[in-house]
């Protein structure tokens, strides 16, 4: 059965990852599980999807979308966008493909290996911690249908892993310049006790279409930083299912930091799984051009004394658009749960947009769980007083956007200053870019 | 020759007017005082000298430096030496006081043809500015004006005056809501940056602050006119007598 209007998603299928017959044999049937979930979905999904009501992706379909190949790593030299100012080792992945002449060694207590030697090795139990493709939503089983390609990076228990951990996602033009697509996938394990920051880039280089999927594994007592920083070009697409699951006293930071890319989806679904495990999920986004950024984050509260804190800050420009749907949903028995989410929208044109849905979904009755969002335009009154200050409109506007965006960052990078001025440069270089081609018309 | 001239200046909000023919001629060097019941327009009158968008000019014109002051935007009045203390004065979530007085510095220094301030140099100046003004490290390390109380903000206006030195400055009640130590620590500020080239307009409710700030004119602003003009003696006048002579409300 070919679902509906999605054929360009198909038609590639037998193009996918390293040849079948040296894989073990529950690789295949994970892949055809992916597959068959995709078609029972009916494929893309579309704005009828109640979680895809505000984010198309059908216009992408259309496009001759090719799979990336092993030629596209060939890139020599590594960008320097971004968060990669920081120091640290590197796992390069080019559209999708690992890159070992760009990546540089783990220190002791971290592994990384490309997914195609881990599945060839069927190494330490990977099938169990890869996430049910019979579960997944339509995007994230074409994923699994895909599996293939990607990393696993393992932090040992007990581990102090010092240094950020970068996973760097560049996608870069094809030798043929056609659109590439991939499907890339991520698996981070924080074994118990280990304190550990990955930090993730997805950096746009080419016309692309990016269906990536991450699993997170925090467990007893560890703690993970993430940071998922996305910058480049408009003509890169980028949409990714994660799922962390935080065991017993984990806790799980996450600061998505998004000032380019065209259309962006994260989609973040924590299960708080043991007692007293927490999840802190910030994001900071931009949207101007025609650029469109969802954020769509699911936290299960399924154990007693769990916390979780959703933060999110957009600044929405041109004809850019922003959605954020934020759900929290507590089991019942899961008493003493503490949930709030937060989304703040600042509108620069009038033809910007955001969409925002929070839910909240309470099956226990001692909780506190709360949620809050506005959506304003930059306030006049501030704005004279900063010109009567000196500043010219172009600059004080800056400003204000910078310091609306820097309270997130703040909260995010508290304890990390080196990712708090990566960060904040990244914001600077958003506003220099807008201010140039704002000169320029 | 006068620093600042305004002739006959009518302005209106929504079409209600509330300027109805403001005149006042200020030398360099001088201090005028402006007094007058809620309502009168004085805060209208600032906002204008700044820049405001929001007013209606319907008549009348402001000659600031033989200059159009009417034709320029507010940052150009800034950067040409205009300065406003804010009855209210603004929150900025976000950016410090440290920071914002570097943005404001550097951007009139720029206006000016001017490169940016030596960083050290500029730590100096805030260092010796603070002091003066009793302001605290800590309120330089927060958000301008976020959680300041009443006195802290008008503190901080000053503050930014004392650091952008301009040539002429306009205080909207900077006294009100000081309790009398505060509102000596602002007189002084005010009285140290006084000089031949500067002019300043201040604003009050109070005849007290022009016992620090002595005057060298007093107005009384009432229904969106000059009803009167004197001395510093004038001021004591209408502490005995209120404003009621002027058919608006009455003294505080
Ligand atoms: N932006 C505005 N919108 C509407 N009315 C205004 C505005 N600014 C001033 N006014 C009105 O103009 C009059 C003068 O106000 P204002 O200049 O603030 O007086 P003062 O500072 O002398 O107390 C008042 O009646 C006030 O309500
Ligand atoms: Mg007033």
């Amino acid at each position: 059965m070919t679902p509906a209007g999605t054929p360009d998603m198909l038609s590639f299928l037998d193009h996918r990852g390293p040849q079948t017959a040296a894989l073990p044999a529950w690789v295949a049937d994970f892949r055809a599980a992916g597959l068959a979930r995709y078609q029972t979905l009916g494929g893309v999904p579309t704005p009828k999807v109640e979680a895809w009501k505000y984010t198309n992706l059908r216009p992408l379909t259309a496009l001759p979308w090719r799979p990336a190949t092993g030629e596209d790593v060939a890139l020599r030299v590594l960008p320097t966008d971004g968060l990669l100012s920081i120091a640290g080792p590197r796992l390069v992945l080019v559209n999708g493909r690992f890159a070992p002449h760009l990546s540089s060694p783990l220190p002791d207590g971290v592994e990384g290996e490309p997914l195609a030697e881990a599945l060839l090795n069927d190494s330490g139990g990977l099938e169990g911690l890869l996430p049910t493709p019979a579960n997944a939503p339509a995007m994230a089983a074409l994923n699994a249908a895909w599996l293939g390609h990607g990393l696993v990076v393992r932090f040992a228990a007990g581990v102090d892993a010092g240094l950020p951990v970068h996973v760097v996602q560049i996608f870069a033009p094809a030798p043929d310049g056609a659109p590439v697509l991939a499907h890339p996938f991520l698996m981070v394990l924080a074994e118990a006790g280990c304190r550990a920051t990955v930090i993730e880039s997805h950096i746009g280089r080419a016309p692309a279409f990016v269906n990536g999927v991450c699993a997170l594994h925090i467990e007893t007592g560890a703690s993970l930083f993430h940071v998922l920083a996305q910058s480049g070009s408009p003509e890169t697409n980028a949409i990714g299912y994660a799922t962390a699951t935080v065991a017993k006293g984990g806790s799980y930071r996450r600061f998505t930091l998004t000032t380019g890319l065209g259309l962006v989806r994260n989609e973040l679904a924590v299960t708080l799984a043991g007692a007293g495990a927490e999840c802190h999920l910030y994001g900071a986004y931009t949207a101007d051009g025609r650029r469109h950024v969802d954020n769509t984050l699911m936290v299960d509260h399924a154990a007693p004394a769990t916390l979780s804190r959703q933060v999110f800050k957009g600044v929405l420009d041109d004809q850019g658009r922003g959605v954020f749907q934020g759900r929290i949903g507590v089991h019942p028995g899961a008493q003493k749960s503490d949930g709030h989410q937060l989304h703040k929208a600042l509108l620069l044109s009038p033809k910007s947009e955001v969409d925002c849905k929070p839910e909240l979904e309470i099956y226990a009755d001692d909780v506190k769980c709360s949620h809050g969002a506005t959506t304003g335009e930059m306030d006049e009154d501030t704005l004279f007083y900063l010109r009567t200050r000196g500043l010219d409109i172009p600059t004080a506007r800056a400003l204000l956007i910078e310091a609306f965006l820097d309270d997130v960052i703040d909260q995010a990078t508290g304890d990390a200053p080196m990712v708090s001025v990566a960060a904040r440069a990244m914001v600077s270089a958003w506003l220099a870019s807008r201010r140039e081609r704002r000169n320029q018309t | 020759m006068a620093l600042i001239e305004i002739h006959d200046l009518h302005a209106a909000v929504h079409g209600k007017p509330i300027l109805r023919g403001v005149s006042l001629s200020i030398a360099p060097g001088e201090v005028h005082a402006i007094m007058g019941p809620n309502g009168a327009g004085k805060s209208t009158l600032s906002n204008i000298i700044a820049g405001r968008p929001d007013y209606e000019i319907t008549g009348g014109s402001i000659t600031y430096e033989n200059r159009d002051l009417l034709a320029l935007a507010p940052e150009e009045r800034a950067a040409a030496g205009i300065f406003l203390a804010f009855q209210y004065p603004v929150e900025i979530p976000g950016v410090t006081t440290t920071t914002f007085l570097k943005a404001a510095l550097n951007a009139q220094r720029k206006a000016r043809g001017e490169g940016e301030v030596d960083v050290m140099q500029f730590l100096k100046l805030i260092r010796e500015k603070t002091q003066q003004l009793g302001v605290s490290d800590d309120m330089l390390k927060r958000p301008l004006n976020v959680g300041f109380s009443g006195g802290e903000k008008k503190r901080t206006e000053v503050l930014q005056m004392a650091v952008l030195e301009p040539r002429f400055a306009v205080l909207d009640e900077t006294d009100s809501g000081l309790d009398i130590d505060a509102l000596k620590i602002v007189a002084g500020g005010v009285n140290a940056l006084r000089s031949a080239t500067r002019a300043f307009l201040v604003i009050t409710h109070y005849q007290r602050l022009l016992d620090s700030i002595i005057p060298d004119y007093v107005h009384v602003l009432a229904g969106g006119r000059i009803v009167r003009s004197g001395t510093r003696e004038l001021a004591l006048e209408l502490e005995a007598t209120g404003y009621a002579p002027f058919g608006q409300g009455s003294a505080p």
